[in-house]
């Protein structure tokens, strides 16, 4: 090979390595361009809102009722898809008889009427008598002692009221979702004593509820899963007997006395009456050994109290939840100048000898040995624990969600809420305990401070009414017949009670998504 | 072959391996215009409705990834990123862009979550 060939085989040589190393480059290059796309492209999620509610039959919601009922009568209950403005948002909502409260029945102690129910709804419910002591058969728990109602299907309900006070009826069908749309309404029962209460000038039932609207509607509900599970689904829009600016006028020196419920799916209400003292007269069944005055009171979802309120002076007064983080008014109370005509003491708070008297039957029980001890928990697959997750306040309560996104997305397919009895270690629907009927026994609950996410729960037992003897170990000075019992964070509680009916009777969380997330187990009573 | 052809072929191999140096060596150092040559970049952010600004991330497996990620101080536990297969945990707990780089050697899918297991997506390498 002469030089010149050398230098020009050199040349080609190097210029095909050249455009071959460029060529190469440059497909890494557009291929690269391409993958930024498609990771800028890459799915962006927008707020993933599921779609509106759009019923094809609803009707006009209608005022709510008082209906007084003899006993052994029948009464005509239907479930209903309504639409009703509130907050100025039109909402498609489930009613009671096209009411939100359901219709207020007006019974009296030891009476039992047949309520027969017709589903027009779409989709599956029941009609559970919260607090009521009852045939198991008539309870409305899908699956345990009924079958779910369908659409357009019937049941007939036989319901007893063997205590007085306030009571109320909701679905336990996705509770979560049927008694966020409105599907609640209450019971009075008159006591067999005409002066079992105080004379009051006028009685008034007020139902607390809190409602998540969110672009222009009630906030939509998952079709197969419930969402917020973690913390359940705090409203944005508060609520008295389903009216965002509950209104009620009053004379000078009325004395009134209010039947007050929270039907909300978590929140607690701290309920306040602004310059107003409460004396808190009851509680879920009945009244107290002893009347005191609050400030305000701490009403925790399903539970009721009775208050009595006297107004002297006229003047708005605002009806407040005044909680540690914020306050909401809920409506107000006009009161008058005109002075009412028929004066009535508003004495200071009495004891009521007749209700501890006939709490002595159990006092030998007090000491007991506790029968069943459960505590209260979360399992999270897949989560690590991290301090900043717990959001409750000083008190063990979360008044609020502060969590909002993460609430959201946790799916109740994502957790399970727990109630675990710890001498078998079982939890939820496997930890079922049974005790004979009549037999006083004693139940423990600890809600567990350390789980993933430490809240404060609500546990309702159907079936039976309980007394609280202890909370946090100190003994319960005060005691008043119960349904539902709060337990804030790392708190204890030990309940006495019995089953006067047989039956498989449930006992859970009232926080509607950690009972869709899993939170509820059964005493049954053989 | 005489010195002089030497010395011609020899500059002529020289400037063909200055070449070669030049399209072949790493872009980031060679070519700073065009970054993410060697290193793609990503980004993520967790939001205050309870998810990712992403559920999906595609990148090619073998280049590494400059990972950058911030959060919704409000978005709670979304303000951990934890992504298990490459051992990334990043904190923005106050909204600030943090970063870790890491390599999937073989495509597939790898997670990317909260510690809470609610806020999820996932990185496909392909």
């Amino acid at each position: 090979m002469n030089t010149k060939n050398l230098i020009a085989w050199t040349l080609v040589l190097v210029a095909i390595i050249a455009v071959a190393t460029f060529s190469f480059n440059l497909a890494r290059q557009t291929d690269f361009q391409q993958g930024q796309l498609d990771e800028v492209q890459g799915a962006p999620q927008s707020d993933s809102r599921l779609s509106a509610y759009r019923p094809k039959d609803f009707g006009p919601s209608k005022p709510s009722e008082r209906i007084r009922l003899e006993n052994g009568s029948t009464f005509n209950l239907e479930a209903t898809i309504v639409e009703k403005k509130i907050g100025g948002i039109t909402n498609y909502l489930y009613g009671y008889n096209s009411q939100i409260p359901g219709p207020t029945l007006e019974v009296n102690q030891g009476d039992k009427i047949y309520v027969e129910f017709t589903n027009r709804l779409d989709q599956p419910t029941t009609v559970h008598w919260h607090g009521l002591r009852l045939k198991n058969a008539f309870d409305g728990v899908p699956d345990v002692t009924q079958e779910e109602v369908k659409p357009g299907g019937r049941f007939r309900y036989e319901v007893d009221f063997p205590d007085e006070g306030i009571y109320w009826y909701h679905p336990h069908v996705r509770e979560e979702l049927q008694q966020e749309r409105g599907l609640y309404g209450t019971i009075l029962v008159r006591p067999n004593n005409a002066s079992y209460f105080n004379e009051v000038n006028r009685e008034e039932v007020l139902v607390l509820d809190d409602m998540l609207q969110n672009l222009g509607e009630l906030h939509p509900f998952p079709e197969n899963v419930t969402d917020f599970a973690m913390m359940g689904r705090y409203g944005n829009q508060m609520l008295i007997n389903a009216e965002t600016s509950y209104n009620l006028s009053v004379k000078k020196g009325d004395v009134l006395r209010l039947y007050l419920l929270n039907a909300a799916n978590v929140r607690p209400f701290k309920f306040a009456i602004q310059d107003t003292k409460l004396k808190v007269v009851g509680g879920d069944s009945g009244k107290y050994e002893r009347e005191y005055v609050a400030d305000d009171l701490t009403i925790t979802p399903s539970e009721r109290y009775i208050v009595e309120v006297k107004f002297d002076r006229p003047g708005t007064y605002k009806l407040l939840n005044r909680n540690p983080i914020k306050e909401y008014v809920l409506g107000e109370i006009q009161v008058s100048s005109v002075e009412t005509q028929n004066v009535l003491a508003f004495d200071e708070p009495k004891e009521n000898p007749e209700i501890t008297h006939g709490m002595d039957a159990y006092r030998k029980y007090f000491d007991k040995p506790v029968d069943f001890d459960y505590v209260l928990t979360i399992d999270i697959p897949g989560a690590v624990p991290m301090g900043m997750m717990m959001q409750h306040n000083d008190d063990g309560i979360e008044w609020e969600d502060a969590m909002f996104g993460m609430n959201r997305v946790s799916t109740s397919d994502r957790l399970t809420w727990i109630i675990r009895d710890t001498k078998t270690g079982k939890e939820n629907e496997e930890a079922t305990n049974r005790i004979p009927r009549g037999k006083v026994f004693k139940v423990r609950f600890e809600n567990d401070a350390d789980s993933l996410h430490p809240m404060q729960h609500q546990i309702h037992l159907h079936g039976a009414r309980f007394l609280v003897l202890d909370a946090d170990e100190k003994k319960n000075e005060n005691l008043v017949w119960k349904d539902t019992v709060l337990l804030p964070v790392g708190a204890s509680a030990e309940l006495l009670t019995y089953f006067p009916n047989e039956g498989e009777w449930m006992l859970h969380c009232h926080t509607a998504e950690h009972l869709s997330a899993g939170m509820m187990t059964s005493i049954t009573a053989t | 072959m005489d010195v002089k052809t030497i010395g011609v072929v020899a500059v002529i191999l020289l400037l063909a391996a200055g070449g070669l140096a030049f399209f072949l060596q790493p872009t980031t150092t060679a070519n700073p215009s065009l970054p993410g040559f060697t290193a793609q970049n990503v980004s993520l952010r967790a939001l205050a409705t309870g998810l990712y600004d992403k559920d999906v991330i595609r990148i090619k497996a073998g280049i590494p990834v400059e990972f950058s990620f911030s959060a919704d101080p409000e978005s709670y536990c979304g303000t951990v990123l934890w992504i298990p297969e490459f051992n990334v945990k990043l904190e923005s707990l106050k909204g600030e862009t943090q970063t870790a780089t890491f390599t999937p050697k073989k495509p597939g899918e790898y997670a990317y979550r909260c510690p809470m297991n609610m806020f999820r997506g996932k990185i496909i390498a392909e």
